[in-house]
């Protein structure tokens, strides 16, 4: 029996076609490739690049948050603490840019030919996986060299890629869709990345933050995530009770985010 | 569903006009105030209600913005109708556009694979095919260059052998002919027929009514948005000529310009004369709001029944040279070879950096030539022949 495909004016779909999502995933790999090897096209040292990159971040970063602004680090390396706080970050809000303009950057297709819209800023999660890659070997390396090996609790670390990975297409997946009308938005991400560096434990540690306004601290999903990352690869103590907090929002935000989408995805090729 | 492969009931769409599209927040918040002033709507489908049978092939003609593509932007559900419903059996494959997805930086492989995958083929589909794809195109020794290395005839039989090659039992094609030589619009055409004589059913936009009426047995007749006749691709294409004569009162550029075109050089006047010595000046007038060094511009000229007669390209020793403000360029062409007919023509300012054109004027009403020599002959071209010598062999 041959495939039905019916047209009519009420698309409105309450939630993503996951079905028809999971039939696309080959495009979902073919559009992470593409970006991967368009951003190191005609160069000469081509995917080291895509090494350099993040080390020579990681340098200069650590510098800044390690050397010039000393902060309390529970006697943990200066480096590793940054590294570990800043390979999270560097994820997300890399992800959260790139998928927000990702609607936009790809009206031609969407114009043109039909598949499931929702394809294009899953794709960016994807090619940002090598640079976290990349930096978490950086780190591994880094931690033999001061003799700081993880615990057991190292098996978390997955869960906490996991939870940046749809915490940065929650924000990008609504950004996307927004800015396909609203092309404002698209001025918003670059506020929210900066802002969120300093509401972040990126160079600080959550502890300093007194008790009692940890309950509101925790709403940004990236401030449990990033203690997460960190407490997976050095924790000692238990983690953060308020982590949780950061956790449920993260979660609510990427389902509001593809309700959002579904929502609008037929219209795209209209308003965009 | 039978012997129908698609069914169409009802299919209207509506676009708002006269207000741009709120692309702001402001303008949007705004609007929430003044409530819909100025805001018309346009139909540019009206109840159209039809119903095509598997393996068929149908051709879909009609004026600019007759709404063809929105037609085919609907059944291939990049956009969805306002009203009615569609129903269509088996996989869909549409070709809107000749190289859609494809990144320049990418080697000819490459794209074949991303291409290949945003038109739904699966990767393994892909490799079984791919010897044929290239084999297709003729870029065989290209294939691991960029394909910004490409000429912009290379990239189009690469892209159009991907599309072709799509396992579907449903093709819609818009205008994918309109580009490239005369040579590979045959072998596409070829490809086509094939498509159609195995037993998938074919729904064809074009202005070439040769290709269509060599193509498609039935054809539909659309006119601002309805179906205005509907039958054998034959009558409905004499059905179009007669009407189309009256294209030849309404001048305005802009309705025959492609829509979404860059707005730094647009076409601003075309007139077209026969002067004292019989041949064709051809006066374009383009205003830009850029300076743009090594302008390149095209003509082609078109029968009443949209076969390709000539195509003129700048070439290197031609560049133009735009400046600011407005700039007028004259061409003259001689009338020798054209014959009493009317004539159509696409106006296309490009530049030697991008394929796609800055500025597009599709089938412009050319010209409606009186030719001097009196002659009867209402073939495509008038050609000097004369009696040369008669001899008897005996």
């Amino acid at each position: 029996m041959n495939k039905i495909t019916t047209i009519t004016s009420r698309q409105n779909k309450l939630f993503p076609d996951l079905k028809e999502l999971y039939s696309y995933r080959q495009l979902l790999f073919s559009l992470a490739l593409r970006d991967i090897k368009v951003k190191y096209a005609q160069t000469y040292i081509g995917i080291l690049w895509a090494f350099i990159n993040p080390v020579f971040n990681l340098l200069v970063l650590s510098f800044v948050f390690g050397v010039v602004a000393k902060v309390n680090t529970n006697g943990l390396p200066q480096l590793l603490f940054t590294i570990a706080g800043l390979s999270a970050w560097t994820y997300f809000s890399t992800l959260l840019t790139e998928a927000g303009n990702s609607i936009v950057g790809a009206q031609n297709m969407i114009k043109k030919i039909y598949f499931p819209r929702l394809v294009i800023p899953l794709s960016k999660a994807l090619s940002g996986l090598i640079d976290l890659g990349v930096t978490l070997i950086c780190l591994i390396i880094l931690m033999m060299y001061y003799k700081t090996l993880p615990g057991v609790q190292i098996i978390y670390l997955p869960l906490f890629v996991l939870l940046a990975i749809i915490c940065g297409l929650a924000g990008g997946i609504l950004i996307s869709a927004l800015s396909a009308r609203y092309r404002d938005f698209s001025y918003v991400v670059p506020m929210l990345v900066r802002l969120g560096l300093y509401i972040t434990p990126v160079a600080y540690s959550a502890n300093s933050i007194p008790e009692k306004y940890k309950i509101f601290y925790y709403l940004n999903p990236m401030a449990g995530i990033v203690e997460g990352f960190r407490w997976s690869l050095f924790g000692s103590e238990s983690p953060d009770q308020y982590m949780i907090i950061s956790i449920v929002v993260a979660l609510m935000l990427f389902v509001a985010s593809l309700i959002y989408f579904a929502k609008i995805e037929h219209k795209l090729a209209d308003i965009i | 569903m039978g012997d129908v492969a698609i069914n169409i009931e009802g299919l209207s769409k509506r676009y708002l006009i006269g207000e741009k599209q709120n692309n702001s927040l402001r303008e949007s918040l705004s609007n929430l105030f003044a409530k819909s002033k100025n805001k018309a709507d346009f139909w540019a489908l009206e109840d159209i209600n039809c119903q095509i049978n598997k393996g068929e092939a149908v051709g879909i003609i009609g004026a600019n913005g007759a709404g063809k593509s929105t037609l085919l932007k609907i059944l291939s559900r990049i956009t969805y109708p306002t009203k009615g419903k569609a129903t269509l059996e088996g996989r869909v494959a549409s070709l809107l556009e000749v190289g859609t997805g494809f990144h320049p930086e990418l080697t000819g492989r490459e794209n074949i694979f991303l291409n290949g995958s945003l038109l739904g083929m699966k990767r393994s589909e892909i490799i079984s095919k791919f010897d044929e794809i290239v084999s297709f195109s003729g870029i065989d020794k290209f294939i691991d260059t960029p394909v910004k290395r490409y000429s912009s005839g290379m990239y189009v039989r690469l892209a159009f052998s991907v599309a072709a090659h799509l396992n579907t039992e449903i093709l819609l094609v818009d205008e994918v002919l309109a580009v490239g030589d005369y040579k590979f619009q045959q072998q596409c055409l070829g490809k086509m027929n094939e498509v159609a004589n195995e037993g998938k059913t074919l729904l064809f936009v074009s202005h070439n009514l040769e290709a269509i009426s060599s193509l498609c047995s039935k054809s539909i007749l659309l006119e601002n948005g309805r179906i205005k006749s509907n039958g054998s691709s034959h009558n409905i294409i004499a059905d179009y000529i007669d009407n189309s004569r009256s294209a030849f009162t309404n001048n305005s550029i802009d309705f025959y310009r492609q829509s979404h075109r860059s707005q730094e050089v647009v076409f601003k006047e075309i007139n077209v004369v026969q002067n004292v010595n019989d041949n064709i000046l051809i006066n374009l007038v383009l205003d830009s709001i850029i300076n743009l060094d090594g302008a390149l511009i095209e003509i082609h000229l078109y029968s009443e029944r949209g076969v390709l007669l000539f195509q003129y390209y700048s070439s290197d020793n031609s560049v133009i040279n735009i400046r600011k403000g407005s700039n007028k360029i004259t061409f003259e062409m001689d009338s020798n070879a054209l014959s009493s007919n009317r004539y159509f023509a696409d106006f296309k300012i490009k530049t030697t950096k991008n394929v796609s054109a800055l500025d597009y004027i599709e089938r412009y009403p050319f010209l409606n030539f009186v030719s001097k020599i009196n002659s009867t002959n209402d073939g495509l071209m008038q050609l000097n022949i004369k009696l040369e010598d008669v001899d008897y062999i005996s």
